[in-house]
C-alpha cells in the first residue's frame, strides 16, 4: 500500500518511455504528440481500481489515512500525466483532470468502504470496480451489435468512455459514488463507536 | 454610545442588501447599450442562409468612449472598434444568417449582446433567380426599375452613398447593380470592395458613371472590354477574375423597353457563363458547403522533452520513493507525512502543466478560382483543419491588408474546421491543366478522372486530388466547363496562434460558352 504512488509513477513513466520509443504497433496511431498524453490518461484511469490498497479497519484514523494516501496517489499519477503536457498543443492532460478525480474518488471510496466492512472487503470490491468501469462499454457494444440499441447513457459509469467522447459532464455520477463510499466508511467508524 | 445602541444589525443588513441589489440593477440597466428596436438586418426581408448579410447595429454609450463590437458564431469572431459620440452609434457589420450568431458590444466593463432575428424570406440559390444588391441615388426609383420578381430576381435596395467598403457585407449576393445617373462619386473603399467581390466570382452591373472616391492603385486591372448587346441595349463586359463587370450608358438603359429584363439578362450571362440555357445544379453560394471534401489532417504538432521535464520526472520518482518511507517513520503522525507528500505532488503537477506545448498545426487545402488571364485577379477558397486547442478564429474587420472571411464547419474528430474565402489572392499555376466539358475531363468520365487524381495521377498529388474530387462532384453539372490545374501548396489564412501546413491546392477557371474566354 505504502508505495502505490511510486508504482503508479513508475508504470506511467515506463509506459510513456515505451510508447515514445515506438513500442506500440503503428496501427495505434501514437506519436510524440497529444495522442501520447491521451494514452497515458487512459492508463492512469485504468490504474485507479488496480493500484489502491486500503488499510482495513473501522477506525477513523485508518479511514483518514486511506483518504490521504489515496489523494497522494492520485496527485502523483496526475503529476506524472501533467509532466507530458509539453507533448501536445492541445493537452488533454489538464482537461481530463476532473474525470480522473471522479474515477479515483469512486475507486478509492468504494475500496475504503469495503475495507471498513471486512478485511476481505477490498478483494471483493476490486472485481466489482473493474466490472463497473469496463462492462458498460462492453454492454453498449453488444447492444449495438445484436439489438441495434445504444447504451450510451451508461457512459457516466465508464471514465474511459467519457474521455474518449470528450464529454466530461456525466462524471458527477462517479463523484457521487465515491463520496457515498467515503461517507459510508466514515459512518461505519461512527457506528462502531456507538455504545451497545 | 446611545447612537450605537440604536443601530439595528438586522436593519443594517437589509439596507446593505438593498443597496447591493440596487447597484446590480443599475449595472444591468447600464449594460443595456444595444437599441434592439433599431438594430436589424439591412437586407430584410431577404437574406441568404449561411452567408453574411449587412446588419445595422445601433447602440449608445458614454460620449468619447470606444466600443468593441464582436460578431460571434461557432469558432469564428469578427471584431471591430467603434468610436461613440453623443448620439447613438451606428455601424453596419457582416453578420451570418445562422441561428447561433450573436452580436456583442463591450464598452469598458459593460457588455451587452443580441441574437439577431433572421430575415423571414430566404433568398434561394436557383440559377434562374440571382440575388442582387442594388445601389442607387434614389433607391425608390431603383425599386421601380428593377423590382423583385419571384422566381426571376431577388433584390435589396440601398442608397449609393452607403456603398459598402467591405466585401464581407456583400457576401450573400450573386451580383451588385449600381444606378448612377448623376455621376455621383462612390464612397472611399468601394473600389476595393467591388474588386474583391468580383474576384470571388460576383457580377457587377453599372448603369451610368463609375467614379470612385479613392485611388486604389494596388488592385488588378479588369480585362479587355468586350462589346455585348442584350435586348438591343449595348453594353461592355470586363472580365475580372472569376467575376465580371457589365457597364452600360444610363440613357440607353432608360430607353430600353424592359430595363429590368436587360439587367437580368446581363447578370444571367455571367451566372450561366455566356450560355443561353441554364446550367444544371444550383447557383454556387459562398455559404459553407453541405458536402465537404474528405480531408485527412496530418500528424499533430510534435515536441521533445526539455530539461524541465527531466528534472520534474526525477524529482517525482524520488519523492514517490522516499516520501512514503519518511511518512511511515512519523508513526502516529503519518497522516501529516501523506499530506505533505500530496502537497508536493500537487506542486510538481502544477510545474509540469506549466510547460509550453508546441504551436498547434493547421492543415490547409485551397481551391483558387481565376479568370482566363495569367496575371488577372484570383480568389481563394481554403479548407482549414486545426487542432482543437485553437479556440477561436478572431478576424479584425478594421485590419488593413487581406480580408478573409472564415466560416466554421465540423470535420475530423479532435480537429476544428473552417472554410475561408480570401479575395484577390495570388497563386501561380504549377502544372498542366485538364479541361472539363460535358462531364468529361480529358475525354474521361469526371468520376474516373477524380479517382485517378486521388491516387496521385494526372499531375495531381493525393491531397490535391481530394479537393479536385470534391470540386468535380459539386460542379460537374450539365452546361458547365472549366479548366483544372494542380497548384503548388498555397498559403491559406489560418486562425491566430496556429501554424499553417499547406496540404494541397487546385486552380479552377470557369469557361464561357461563347466569346470571352
Amino acid at each position: 500500500m505504502r508505495y502505490s504512488p511510486l508504482i503508479c509513477v513508475t508504470l506511467l513513466l515506463g509506459a510513456a518511455g515505451a510508447l515514445w520509443l515506438g513500442a506500440a504497433p503503428q496501427g495505434w496511431g501514437l506519436g510524440h504528440d497529444t495522442t501520447l498524453v491521451r494514452a497515458l490518461v487512459y492508463l492512469e484511469l485504468a490504474l485507479a481500481p488496480l493500484v489502491l490498497c486500503p488499510k482495513t479497519g473501522r477506525e477513523s484514523a485508518i479511514v483518514l489515512g486511506n483518504l490521504l494516501h489515496f489523494a497522494a496517489t492520485w496527485l502523483a499519477a496526475s503529476a506524472c500525466v501533467l509532466l507530458f503536457s509539453f507533448a501536445g498543443a492541445d493537452s488533454p492532460a489538464w482537461q481530463t483532470r476532473l474525470v480522473s478525480l471522479c474515477a479515483w474518488m469512486a475507486a478509492g471510496g468504494l475500496l475504503a468502504l469495503g475495507a471498513a466492512l471486512s478485511p476481505a472487503g477490498p478483494a471483493r470490491v476490486r472485481p466489482l470496480l473493474l466490472a463497473l468501469f469496463g462492462l458498460p462499454l462492453l454492454f453498449h457494444y453488444i447492444g449495438l451489435e445484436y439489438a441495434g440499441a445504444s447504451q450510451s447513457h451508461l457512459a457516466a459509469l465508464c471514465p474511459h468512455w467519457l474521455v474518449w467522447r470528450g464529454d466530461y459532464g456525466p462524471a458527477w455520477v462517479l463523484m457521487v459514488l465515491g463520496l457515498a463510499g467515503w461517507l459510508g466508511a466514515g459512518g461505519l467508524c461512527l457506528w462502531k463507536r456507538r455504545p451497545a | 454610545m446611545e447612537a450605537e445602541a440604536r443601530l439595528n444589525p438586522r436593519g443594517a443588513l437589509s439596507t446593505t442588501l438593498l443597496a447591493l441589489l440596487c447597484c446590480a440593477l443599475a449595472q444591468q440597466a447600464a449594460a443595456q447599450t444595444i437599441d434592439r428596436e433599431k438594430s436589424r438586418f439591412v437586407s430584410e426581408p431577404y437574406g441568404r442562409a449561411g452567408t453574411c448579410a449587412p446588419f445595422r447595429l445601433v447602440f449608445s454609450g458614454p460620449a468619447g468612449s470606444t466600443a468593441q463590437v464582436q460578431v460571434q458564431w461557432g469558432s469564428v469572431t469578427l471584431s471591430r472598434q467603434v468610436a461613440v459620440a453623443n448620439a447613438p452609434a451606428q455601424v453596419i457589420l457582416p453578420v451570418p444568417l445562422v441561428p447561433d450568431a450573436t452580436v456583442v458590444v463591450r464598452i469598458a466593463e459593460a457588455q451587452d449582446s443580441l441574437q439577431p432575428r433572421l430575415p423571414p424570406r430566404p433568398a434561394g440559390t436557383s440559377v434562374e433567380q440571382p440575388y442582387v444588391a442594388v445601389f442607387a441615388t434614389d433607391p425608390l426609383y431603383a425599386r421601380a426599375v428593377l423590382p423583385v420578381a419571384p422566381g426571376q430576381l431577388v433584390a435589396d435596395y440601398y442608397d449609393i452613398a452607403e456603398f459598402f467598403a467591405d466585401w464581407r457585407l456583400l457576401d450573400g449576393y450573386d451580383a451588385v447593380v449600381i444606378f448612377n445617373p448623376d455621376d455621383s462619386r462612390l464612397p472611399a473603399g468601394a473600389q476595393r470592395a467591388i474588386a474583391e467581390f468580383c474576384s470571388l466570382g460576383g457580377a457587377l452591373f453599372v448603369a451610368g458613371s463609375f467614379r470612385f472616391g479613392e485611388q486604389a492603385a494596388d488592385l488588378p486591372a479588369p480585362g479587355e472590354a468586350q462589346p455585348l448587346e442584350f435586348r438591343s441595349t449595348p453594353m461592355l463586359r470586363f472580365e475580372y477574375g472569376a467575376g465580371a463587370i457589365y457597364r452600360c450608358e444610363y440613357e440607353q438603359l432608360r430607353r430600353a423597353r424592359q430595363a429590368n429584363a436587360v439587367i437580368r439578362d446581363a447578370l444571367l450571362d455571367h451566372l450561366w457563363q455566356g450560355a443561353t440555357d441554364a446550367p444544371g445544379g444550383t447557383q454556387p453560394s459562398r455559404a459553407a458547403p453541405q458536402s465537404l471534401p474528405l480531408l485527412q489532417p496530418g500528424h499533430m504538432a510534435q515536441a521533445a522533452p526539455g530539461v524541465v521535464f527531466w528534472v520534474l520526472a526525477l524529482t517525482l520518482l524520488l519523492a514517490c520513493g522516499v516520501g512514503p518511507t519518511l511518512a511511515a517513520r512519523l508513526g502516529k503522525r503519518a497522516s501529516f507525512g501523506w499530506l505533505g507528500m500530496a502537497a508536493l505532488m500537487a506542486g510538481l503537477g502544477a510545474a509540469g502543466a506549466g510547460q509550453t506545448g508546441p504551436q498547434p498545426l493547421a492543415d490547409t487545402w485551397a481551391v483558387v478560382v481565376r479568370g482566363p488571364r495569367d496575371h488577372g485577379p484570383q480568389a481563394l477558397r481554403g479548407f482549414v483543419l486545426a487542432e482543437e486547442s485553437v479556440e477561436t478564429w478572431l478576424v479584425d474587420l478594421d485590419a488593413p491588408g487581406p480580408r478573409p472571411l472564415p466560416r466554421p464547419f465540423a470535420q475530423a474528430t479532435g480537429h476544428k474546421g473552417w472554410v475561408v474565402d480570401l479575395p484577390l489572392a495570388r497563386a501561380p499555376v504549377s502544372g498542366k491543366a485538364a479541361t472539363l466539358r460535358f462531364g468529361l475531363v480529358e475525354g474521361e468520365n469526371f468520376r474516373d478522372f477524380a479517382a485517378g487524381a486521388r491516387m496521385g495521377e494526372a499531375g495531381f498529388d493525393r491531397q490535391s486530388g481530394r479537393v479536385l474530387d470534391w470540386w468535380l462532384q459539386m460542379n460537374a453539372w450539365r452546361g458547365r466547363a472549366a479548366t483544372l490545374a494542380p497548384l503548388a501548396a498555397q498559403e491559406v489564412p489560418v486562425p491566430p496562434g496556429a501554424q499553417e501546413r499547406p496540404a494541397g491546392a487546385i486552380a479552377v477557371t470557369m469557361l464561357r460558352a461563347k466569346g470571352g474566354n
